[in-house]
């Protein structure tokens, strides 16, 4: 059974040897390097061993059209994932009248646990995981509606600690089988579970937790934290999860307080609050880019300008959008991103 | 190492079951809190979608009042006690305290409720109209606390008063209906009861399910006892009785 890691590993080296094998054809083309023909037999005969072996062991995609058709698997198995998630939702409810409250309960806890069987099952069949990940979204789908229709059947008060319990089956499978989706759906559930509880403590209602951005702000900020103390040997992709989800959190938490500093914590005038986020906002872009750009992690660079631009677009609305012109203020939006645009290019040059 | 994450995963969803099932059996194991009887009137069916089969209802108040200062009981000593800073509430109305949970005494058919419907009827005749009070519920809550001690000890007539858990909001306000701009105030108002909605468990549903979702003109067409344990979590007892 391959790991995670072994599968990363081994397409990066199927990568590598594709492109070494497209350059060493080029180099021969233009006469800068000649192989004998015993030479480039050894190489072919190589190449075509180290491809089938990684194929066989890994299932690795070895040219252009086999990437594209893995993408296109991997974007079928989620939304065949999150189709068969409303489908366990609206089926329980089309039947749940009709069944006893003892065979609703049994129901409800054995799904969940019958999806993880199938997901054992399927990982011993497959490599690459696809219908082990969309039997896992269901498995997770199964366990939201299991405690959400557990509360409705006994009338119970709802609590922050559901999204604990959601969270940590979805890490639990996203690290057993290295599955993204699953990933973030876990991190998303404790950012839920994380801000909720800290509104609950100030002894307000944990549903309310939307109205204070703050503790999703610390939330956010708190997963960036974790993923940079995390080392990820097996799962060399999750870092970028753990970035994407913790950045998410925290760019839409400074844009809600940048238009409602009434739903800060902070002991200021709302007007205030508002002009001090805008400012921490446009800080926390430009150095998330920086980082990003140090670090060579494109997501992050990409995130980061993009929320930079958003900023900046509604700033410019702040100040211009009721004293210009329609047509004159997106001449001006329109020129802004020429410049930005010829800024970066100085910039990509001198990172060269 | 991959038997080890899913022996977990499925830890996780034998735990948290357990942990449900536990508090819902120690919610109900000494027996009923508080039972009450109530009507169609006071538990409407909850709408539901077409392919839904389940049946519920939902506890209905008298949450808005045709009364001035309906809830004028619920004074800043009250609310203070509930954890809001009033006073600074209403030293910065445009950073609105956040909702509170809370206690609340319902009275079911009692003088709150005389009391409103008479100046109901009043302001139904005043604008020319007739107020249909055959449809509307007889549940109006009359006070509420941080916890339920007090509340279940000042309010003991078994089946006219429920202790209920619910939510309460605090907002400022510069204005009235009806009237003239007055002085900042601030406006308490009880949000919402806990839990939203009361699952009916067949057989009951069985009866429930096969009614129209639109109450009738004509009065309630069922009773149902509710019962609350210890953690103020509701379930129904008794027979649909027709009527």
């Amino acid at each position: 059974m391959p790991e995670a890691s072994g599968r990363t590993d081994a397409q990066v080296r199927a990568d590598r040897l594709g492109i070494f094998l497209d350059e060493l054809a080029n180099l021969e083309r233009q006469r800068v390097l000649v192989l004998t023909a015993e030479q480039r037999a050894g190489v072919e005969s190589f190449a075509e061993r180290t491809l089938q072996d990684l194929t066989h062991r890994y299932d690795v995609d070895v040219n252009a059209s086999q990437r594209q058709l893995s993408l296109g698997m991997r974007i079928v198995s989620a939304l065949g994932g999150l189709a068969l998630c409303a489908a366990v939702f609206l089926f329980f409810y089309r039947f749940w009248g009709v069944i006893p409250t003892m065979g609703q309960v049994s129901i409800l806890m054995a799904t969940p646990l019958f999806g993880l069987a199938a997901m054992h099952f399927a990982s011993r069949f497959e490599r690459t995981l696809y219908f082990t990940g969309l039997i896992g979204l269901v498995v997770f789908a199964s366990f939201v509606l299991n405690l959400v229709v557990l509360g409705q059947i006994f009338n119970r008060i709802s609590s922050p600690n559901a999204f604990l319990a959601w969270g940590a089956l979805a890490l639990a499978l996203g690290y057993t089988y290295g599955l993204r989706l699953l990933l973030a759906a876990g991190l998303i559930s404790w950012l839920t579970f994380f801000a909720a509880t800290i509104v609950s403590w100030s002894g307000a209602w944990w549903e309310s937790f939307y109205s204070r951005p703050e503790c999703m702000l610390a939330g956010g900020a708190l997963i960036i934290g974790v993923s940079m103390c995390l080392h990820h040997h097996k799962h060399q992709n999750f870092p970028g999860i753990y970035r994407l989800v913790g950045l998410l959190a925290v760019f839409l938490s400074l844009l809600t307080l940048w238009f409602a500093g009434t739903g800060s914590f902070l002991p200021l005038e709302p007007k205030s609050v508002e002009r001090l986020y805008q400012v921490v906002a446009f800080v926390t872009a430009a150095f998330t880019i920086w980082v990003g750009i140090r670090h060579n992690l494109s997501g992050t660079v990409n995130l980061g300008a993009a929320f930079f631009t958003i900023f900046l677009y509604a700033k410019f609305v702040d100040w211009w959008w009721d004293r210009m012109p329609k047509y004159a203020f997106f001449f001006v939006i329109g020129a802004i991103a020429i410049g930005l645009l010829l800024a970066f290019r100085k910039i990509r040059i001198a990172l060269v | 190492m991959r038997r080890g994450g899913l022996l977990v995963a499925a830890a996780v969803i034998v735990f948290a079951n357990g942990v449900v099932l536990m508090e819902v059996a120690r919610n109900r194991a000494a027996g009923p809190v508080e039972t009450i009887q109530l009507t169609e009137r006071e538990l409407p069916l909850d709408s539901r979608g077409k392919e839904d089969t389940g049946v519920e209802v939902h506890l209905n108040w008298r949450r808005f009042s045709l009364v001035e200062d309906d809830l004028s009981w619920l004074d800043q000593a009250k609310l203070e006690e509930l954890g809001f800073d009033y006073t600074r509430a209403l030293r910065d109305p445009r950073h609105p305290p956040l909702p509170r949970p809370a206690f609340v005494a319902l009275e079911y058919d009692g003088p709150a409720w005389e009391q409103w419907l008479k100046s109901a009827q009043q302001d139904s005749v005043a604008r020319g109209g007739t107020l249909q009070t055959g449809l509307i519920s007889r549940l109006v809550p009359i006070d509420l606390a941080k916890t339920p001690e007090p509340l279940l000890q000042k309010y003991q007539g078994r089946g006219k008063y429920l202790i209920v858990r619910g939510v309460v909001q605090l907002s400022a306000w510069t204005f009235q209906a009806g009237g003239a701009p007055k002085p900042l105030r601030l406006q308490p108002n009880i949000s919402e009861l806990l839990p939203g909605s009361i699952h009916v468990p067949r057989p009951l549903s069985d009866v429930l399910g096969n009614l129209s979702i639109a109450t009738p003109a004509a009065g309630p067409r069922y009773n149902l006892t509710l019962a609350y344990g210890r953690s103020f979590e509701p379930w129904i007892v008794a027979e649909p009785d027709g009527r």
